[in-house]
């Protein structure tokens, strides 16, 4: 079941009548309950810091309250999965050279501190709300504090007003550049390029993109207006002048740092969440203390998410690849707002995209003719078998019987009952697509078995590097959750001549030699698995291993196969299946 | 006469046969299930067209495929008057006798042929 408000808890610093303040306005605008064993007012006695000394006061000061009030409110009765920091409660605490942010850590207030850690349920490949499950891995925390109280109560209040009026319309202002050059910085810029690709269109905004300069260039965003997004990376320090003003709903502001998120409270403070909120904007999120690149937030799963109907809560704790760590997330947890939607997105995930869905049509034509000559090889054996018979009055009785259905499943059979398939797929192809199916082939590197292309006429339809070898053979299955916890996957894969696997043929492992192992990084696109494997968050998602020239099989012959999963410290069971070899 | 290795491998090899049936519709009807769920909303008209060629397959594969044709049921005829001639006895008696079971299949095209098989003598 989808979280709602009646999972949120607001946590206030009894010390401080604002934050008190605070979350009296936090609770009336959400119609929240108060007080009571179920209340959801939480006051703890905790200092008005905005970091903490170290993890011990931390722990006493915020963790272990919040804790002993958490356990006590759901054996009341009151599940809660979602724990909102209100204005005036510490933000974070110092461990080392480090800021642990409250909001990353009360996230895992179920758990022992583990800095750094994976979040299991970071960019989920296979969408799925926020749920128990997910609960017990860690919860969802935001925080909602500025510089003054009435700036926090009207972050409150203009979450509501967009709740009200559901959908953003404003800019999506966008900088996928910055001037770091590290493998980290690739990978970060890659991946806002994919999303810029992939998951923005869908959003249905305006947009306005930087420009790639050259290496050494942060290109920057020179000033907003009528913008209700912004993601940028770098160039660390602003001023309030980079805010126009905006007809829009600001929503959500990001820019990636090393110390944006350290303070959220000075009035002349120039880092980029204090001036977003400052500007209207109802949400942000920053660092406290550098997070390592491969720490800062990711777009597509935040924008994902929401684009599904997911609060910004879980959003964003589907965005934030570590818990226990530096990142801070500002706004309101409930929140929940919709884009303007095109007709086309609608139910996107029950049709199967254009060019997948003729890779898997090639594939199940092509089983089709080799079901056929599975069937012609058995009556093959049949005649065989009567020849070789020592007794006359065998193959007297039988031989021309034999022959006779032997010739109705014949070579000229297969082409005259199967050419109007492949020749109707090709023109639907063409007509579809805008191309021919040999540059479909080649423009999304997919291959095409020969038997679907006996019947066709001309025969010279495909090019022959897009067709494959005889005795090619893949095989492909989903991901699954079996790990429990945040893992790389390897994969062990066995092909037999029989269900038993006594009789192996090939015994495959992706941690050993990857080599013809792909997964699906992003809808129906496959790359090279890693050595380092597959993370937990592809479970839904699809691995593939692809033979090669060495590993042919017999066309039409049926094989066993067996694939499990293995992570570092366990083996699990094997997905158990047949196939007919269709190349 | 045919032994009886002889006459279990044919059987074997005539309801593996017809299986293939079952295995070519099934899949035929992937194909169409995949055509429907696809995006290509463009292409509605020759989407059509290609979906009634598919469903055409289908049925072409159900008639020359899932059924027991001519050509089948003449063999097995041929095969089973083969037996009674030479094993001076009834099929089913010789598969009782014998503590042979043919599968579902064989017994459906043994049917068609003018053998029904008994119960007891099917898998």
């Amino acid at each position: 079941m989808a979280i709602s408000k009646s999972n949120i808890i607001v946590v206030y610093n009894l010390n401080d009548t604002d934050s008190e303040s605070f979350a009296d306005h936090y609770i009336s605008k959400h119609n929240l309950v108060a007080s009571g064993a179920v209340g959801q007012k939480v006051g703890i006695d905790c200092s008005s810091n905005e970091i903490l000394d170290n993890k011990s006061v931390f722990d006493s000061e915020v963790l272990n309250p919040l804790k002993s009030k958490i356990d006590s409110i759901e054996s009341a009765g009151r599940v809660v999965h979602i724990v909102l920091i209100g204005y005036g409660v510490p933000g974070g605490f110092r461990d080392g050279s480090d800021l642990i942010s409250t909001t990353s850590r009360i996230s895992r207030i179920h758990h022992d501190f583990d800095k750094k850690h994976r979040n299991k349920i970071y960019n989920r490949q296979v969408f799925k709300r926020f749920d128990a499950v997910d609960a017990q891995e860690s919860l969802i925390c935001m925080r909602i504090d500025a510089p003054t109280l009435d700036l926090a109560k009207g972050v409150v209040d203009n979450s509501i007003k967009l709740m009200k009026s559901s959908e953003a319309r404003g800019v999506f202002y966008l900088d996928p550049y910055s001037d770091r050059h590290d493998r980290g910085a690739s990978v970060y810029q890659k991946d806002i390029l994919r999303f810029s690709e992939k998951m923005l269109p869908k959003l249905n905004l305006d947009t306005f993109e930087t420009i790639f300069l050259d290496e050494y260039t942060d290109v920057v965003i020179p000033s907003v207006t009528d913008d209700s997004f912004v993601w940028s990376w770098f160039t660390d320090r602003s001023s309030l002048t980079f805010f126009n003003p905006s007809s829009a709903d600001r929503v959500f502001f990001y820019n990636a740092d090393y110390d944006g998120a350290a303070s959220i409270r000075s009035l002349s403070g120039d880092r980029w969440p204090v001036l977003a909120i400052r500007s209207g904007y109802i949400s942000t999120a920053g660092s406290m203390s550098n997070p390592t690149i491969e720490g800062f937030l990711r777009p597509s799963p935040l924008f994902d998410a929401l684009f599904r109907g997911a609060t910004l809560g879980e959003a964003l704790l589907f965005s934030n690849p570590f818990l226990d760590w530096t990142i801070s997330l500002f706004g309101d947890p409930l929140l929940t707002f919709s884009f303007p939607v095109r007709e086309d997105d609608i139910d996107e995930d029950v049709v199967i995209e254009g060019n997948e869905s003729i890779r898997l049509m090639t594939i199940d034509m092509a089983r089709v003719h080799a079901y056929f000559l599975h069937k012609q090889g058995r009556l093959n054996d049949i005649i065989e078998k009567v020849v070789q018979s020592s007794d006359v009055s065998m193959e007297v009785d039988l031989l021309d019987r034999a022959v006779a259905i032997r010739s109705k499943h014949n070579d000229a059979a297969r082409s005259s009952q199967f050419s109007m398939l492949s020749n109707s797929f090709l023109e639907y192809v063409r007509q579809t697509n805008i191309e021919n199916l040999d540059s479909v082939l080649t423009n999304n590197d997919f291959k095409i078995s020969q038997l679907i292309l006996d019947p066709l006429i001309p025969k010279n339809a495909i090019s022959n590097a897009n067709i494959y070898i005889e005795g090619e053979w893949q095989v492909e299955i989903d991901i699954e959750d079996v790990a429990g916890s945040y893992v790389f996957y390897h994969f062990e894969l066995d092909v037999a001549n029989d269900n038993d696997f006594t009789d192996i043929i090939f015994s495959l492992d992706s941690d050993k030699d990857q080599t013809g192992w792909y997964w699906e990084d992003e809808k129906n696109e496959f790359t090279y698995i890693k050595s380092e494997g597959v993370p937990t968050s592809h479970v839904g998602k699809r691995v593939q291993y692809r033979s090669d020239s060495s590993q042919l099989l017999t066309r039409s012959n049926i094989y066993y196969f067996r694939i499990r999963q293995k992570d570092q410290s366990s083996i699990y069971k094997y997905q158990t299946f047949s196939d007919i070899i269709y190349t | 006469m045919i032994s009886l290795n002889e006459y279990q491998f044919i059987i074997e090899r005539i309801s593996s046969a017809f299986e293939q049936g079952d295995s070519m519709a099934e899949t035929i009807v992937s194909v169409r299930d995949t055509l429907d769920a696809n995006d290509l909303i463009d292409g509605d008209l020759d989407k059509r067209q290609f979906r009634s060629v598919v469903t055409s397959t289908y049925l072409l594969i159900a008639r020359n495929h899932q059924s027991v044709t001519t050509s089948f049921a003449d063999f097995v005829q041929s095969l089973h008057e083969h037996i009674e001639h030479h094993y001076k006895t009834t099929i089913n008696d010789f598969l009782t006798d014998n503590k042979i079971k043919v599968t579902h299949h064989f017994s459906v095209v043994s049917s068609v042929a003018g053998y029904p098989i008994d119960d007891k003598n099917i898998e």
